[in-house]
C-alpha cells in the first residue's frame, strides 16, 4: 500500500504550515530544508488536506509524490554490515549468524554506542591483538558497550574488569557481555576509575578508550595497577594532541610501545619504563 | 571522544507517540540508526507531554550511534492550543479566528523563552504576539 508525501513549502510562514498539517491529521513531519515533509496513508484524501493547507496559508506550494511502503522497523538494519578488526570480527546479531563466536563480538547498535566501529575502538583493538595472550588479568576503563572488555575476553583474558562512570551505559555493557557470553569473564563495574582500579589491581593489561584529558589523569593509577611487564594501551587520543601525549606519559615513567594511526585517531601501547 | 557526523534530522512529532511510519522512518531509516531505540527514547523522554506537537533535533554520528534534543512546541501550535482553535486564518490581516490577551501570550512565551533568542520575556512575548497575530489571532492588552 503505497502513501503519499506531501511537501509544503511556505516561505515566512512555516509555524502557520506545521500547524496546518498537523491540523489536517498528520502524525508527524520533516523539516527538510526550507520545506515540511509528511505522509500519509492511502485511505486518506490527501487532495482535501492541501485544502486545509491552502486555508490556513492560500500561497503555500504543496507538492505529492508516492512513498514506497518500507517496513522501517525492520530496514534501517540494512545500512549495517559486519566488520573485520585482525582476527576479530564485530557484527550486529543478525549478521552473526555464520561467524565463529569464539572471535565475534556481537554489538547490536544502540542510542549511545553504535555499532562498536569508531576509528578509536578499532585501534584498541589491533593494539589488544597484538598484547593479549590466554590467562592475562585486563582492566577496562571507560569501559562504555563493553567492546574493547568483550574483545579482550575473546583474545584469552581470564578476567576482564569493565569499568563505566556513566550509570545509563551499565545496562548496555551488561547486555553485551550476555550476548557475547562472557559473563563469567568481563565483570562491570560502575564507578570511578581513579578508585575502583586499585581494588581490581594487579592486572596485566589497562585498556582505556576516553578523551585524551581524562587518560593523562588516570596514568598514576594505571601505573600502580599493572603488573611487572604489564601494559596500558590508551586510546581516544587526537593525532594533534600526539606531542602533549608523549610529554605527559614520559613524565609519569612510561616509554611508548607501538602506536597506531586511523583518520584523526592515535593510539598507542606504554610500558613503565 | 568526538566522533564524526554523519547526518542530521529534524522532525516534529506528537509527545510519546514516535512509531516507525513515516516521517520518522522514512527520515531516519535511510541513516542507518535503531529507529525502534529512537522511538522508544523519545517517547519514554516525551510521555509527560502526550500528544503535544515536539521538535526533535537528531544527529546521527559515522558509528550510526545518535543523540537528540528536544525543542519546546512550535509557538503556532501553543496558540492553537491555548484558544483551542483548529486552524489559523488564511488571511489573517482581514479574516481573524481568535483573539489572545497579554496573559495567555506571556504563558505560552514562558514556555518558547528557551528556544528564543530573546533576553527578556517581553522580547519572547513580542514574538509570540507577532506570530499570534500572523495566523489571524488578535492580541489584546
Amino acid at each position: 500500500m503505497t502513501w503519499t508525501s506531501l511537501r509544503v513549502t511556505a516561505p515566512g510562514r512555516r509555524e502557520a504550515a506545521s500547524a496546518a498539517l498537523f491540523g489536517a491529521g498528520a502524525q508527524g513531519v520533516h523539516e527538510d530544508g526550507t520545506a515540511l515533509v509528511t505522509h500519509f496513508p492511502p485511505e486518506v484524501d490527501v487532495a482535501a488536506v492541501i485544502r486545509q493547507v491552502h486555508l490556513a496559508i492560500p500561497d503555500a506550494v504543496c507538492e505529492t509524490s508516492p512513498t514506497e511502503p518500507i517496513d522501517w522497523s525492520i530496514h534501517w538494519r540494512d545500512k549495517l554490515s559486519a566488520h573485520t578488526l585482525g582476527r576479530l570480527t564485530i557484527a550486529p546479531t543478525w549478521l552473526a549468524e555464520g561467524h565463529d563466536p569464539a572471535t565475534t563480538i556481537v554489538i547490536d547498535p544502540g542510542m549511545a554506542f553504535g555499532t562498536g566501529d569508531h576509528p578509536t575502538t578499532r585501534g584498541a583493538t589491533r593494539l589488544l591483538q597484538d598484547i593479549m595472550h590466554p590467562g592475562l588479568v585486563v582492566a577496562d576503563l571507560g569501559a562504555g558497550s563493553a567492546v574493547l572488555s568483550i574483545a579482550a575476553a575473546k583474545l584469552g583474558a581470564s578476567r576482564v574488569f569493565a569499568i563505566e562512570y556513566d550509570g545509563d551505559a551499565i545496562g548496555n555493557a551488561e547486555d553485551n557481555v550476555r550476548r557475547n557470553d562472557v559473563e563469567g569473564i568481563v565483570h562491570v563495574f560502575e564507578g570511578d576509575a581513579t578508585i575502583l582500579l586499585p581494588l581490581v589491581a594487579p592486572v596485566d593489561v589497562v585498556v582505556a578508550n576516553i578523551i585524551s584529558s581524562v587518560l593523562v589523569e588516570l596514568l598514576p593509577a594505571m601505573h600502580g595497577a599493572l603488573r611487572p611487564g604489564g601494559r596500558a594501551i590508551l586510546s581516544g587520543i587526537l593525532l594533534e594532541e600526539r606531542e602533549a601525549m608523549l610529554d605527559a606519559i614520559a613524565a609519569d615513567g612510561w616509554r611508548l610501545e607501538r602506536e597506531d594511526v586511523e583518520d584523526v585517531w592515535w593510539s598507542i601501547t606504554i610500558a613503565k619504563a | 571522544m568526538a566522533k564524526k557526523v554523519s547526518g542530521f534530522v529534524k522532525l516534529q512529532i506528537p509527545g510519546g507517540r514516535a512509531n516507525p511510519a513515516p516521517p520518522v522512518g522514512t527520515a531516519l531509516g535511510p541513516q542507518g540508526i535503531n529507529i525502534m531505540m529512537f522511538c522508544k527514547e523519545f517517547n519514554a523522554r516525551t510521555q509527560d507531554r502526550d500528544g503535544l506537537i515536539l521538535p526533535v533535533e537528531i544527529t546521527i554520528y559515522s558509528d550510526k550511534s545518535f543523540t537528540f534534543i528536544l525543542k519546546t512546541p512550535p509557538a503556532a501550535i501553543l496558540i492553537m492550543k491555548e484558544l483551542g482553535l483548529e486552524k489559523g486564518s488564511g488571511q489573517p490581516n482581514r479574516v481573524k479566528v481568535g483573539s489572545i490577551t497579554a496573559e495567555q501570550v506571556r504563558k505560552i512565551a514562558e514556555v518558547k523563552m528557551p528556544d528564543l533568542n530573546c533576553d527578556s520575556i517581553e522580547s519572547a512575548m513580542s514574538m509570540v504576539a507577532g506570530a499570534a497575530r500572523s495566523m489571524g489571532v488578535e492580541v489584546k492588552g
